[in-house]
């Protein structure tokens, strides 16, 4: 057996270019090319590079079919969904960590051994965890009542990254939650579309379409 | 008839190498048919790419088949033309046909 495809099926984890393959192609296809691109290396006593350059040439067509494949009905209820989970993690922001936060801060920070700032943040963050709590209370509640936990799988990852990570980030880059110019505010909104995009689209991984009949290989 | 409904001169050349490969069709022999026949070096994914064209059309369905060693443990997926297919590349192939008929003599074929 050639050492190579022997080397390839024993692999634990995942290169780069089968990762593109897959993010483009989905499981099911994904697999496929990436077999079918390994029989071509293979078979012409090809080295890896000679399979890397095979992903690369393939890349265009990769993504006309990735294109293809997300201007479906699911991606649409994906970006639905993902426009309303950004929209309610920004106003709850706008509407209640931010307004809440300071007074909130100024009446508990005698009972903490942190400066007020410092409580401020806390409580910011900590209000943003209600907010993402509520959220998900919300996403599980309409699992059981449409019975679609895939929805809810991939909004509760891209939540998460929008509502957790964002304001992590917007405070390391910014003094405080009060402190921020309209640059600031900018930077966060790019940076909860950035998130909440990239969680979204590794999120798809999760997406697992209907097997199709199976049969012997040639 | 709908726009999306005619097939290209890609579509008609893999549709061509899924009909003469029949059950041994899916990407490598694909690939290597129409690289024999027609000199065209094509990339799997713009194959893919008008696989799964094909496919949202209806004239090709696809199956996977199980994984084997050479192939990193992955497993093959086979492609077959449907019968709306079959019409297809009959009624591409007439059109083609009529409209090469009568053209000079050095296009090859146009006499046919």
């Amino acid at each position: 057996m050639d050492q190579r495809g022997a080397g390839m099926s024993e692999k634990p984890g995942v290169t780069l270019s089968e990762w593109l393959i897959l993010f483009f192609a989905g499981p099911q296809l994904g697999e496929a090319i990436a077999g079918d691109l390994e029989e071509q290396a293979v078979s012409a006593r090809h080295s890896q590079w000679v399979y890397e350059i095979s992903v690369l040439r393939s890349l265009p067509g990769l993504v006309r079919l990735g294109w293809s494949n997300a201007s479906s009905t699911r991606l649409s209820s994906e970006i639905g969904f993902s426009v309303l989970a950004v929209l309610f993690v920004w106003m709850w922001e706008i509407w209640v960590a931010r307004i809440f936060a300071w007074p909130i801060a100024s009446n508990i920070y005698a009972f903490s051994p942190l400066s007020v700032a410092a409580t401020c943040k806390l409580v910011y963050l900590g209000l943003f965890a209600l907010g993402t709590g509520f959220l998900l209370s919300g996403l599980s509640v309409l699992s059981a009542l449409t019975n679609q936990s895939w929805r809810v799988r991939v909004h509760r990852f891209a939540t998460w990254g929008m509502a957790g990570l964002t304001p992590c980030i917007y405070l390391i880059v910014n003094p405080g939650p009060f402190d921020g110019g309209a640059l600031f505010r900018y930077v966060q909104i790019a940076l909860i579309v950035l998130v909440g995009s990239a969680a979204i689209l590794v999120g798809r991984s999760n997406f697992r379409p209907a097997n199709n009949a199976t049969r012997a290989s040639a | 008839m709908p726009n999306e409904k005619f097939l290209g001169e890609f579509e008609l050349i893999v549709i061509g190498a899924l009909m003469r490969l029949g059950e041994e069709a899916y990407g490598v022999s694909i690939i290597n048919e129409i690289d024999r026949r027609t000199g065209r070096d094509v990339s799997a994914g713009a194959l893919y790419a008008t696989l799964n064209r094909l496919e949202k059309k209806g004239y090709v369905r696809a199956h996977m088949g199980e994984a084997s060693a050479v192939r990193g443990g992955r497993a093959k997926r086979f492609f077959e033309v449907t019968t709306e297919g079959r019409a297809q590349v009959e009624r591409s192939s007439v059109a083609l046909h009529q409209m090469m008929q009568g053209l000079p003599a050095w296009i090859k074929g146009a006499q046919a």
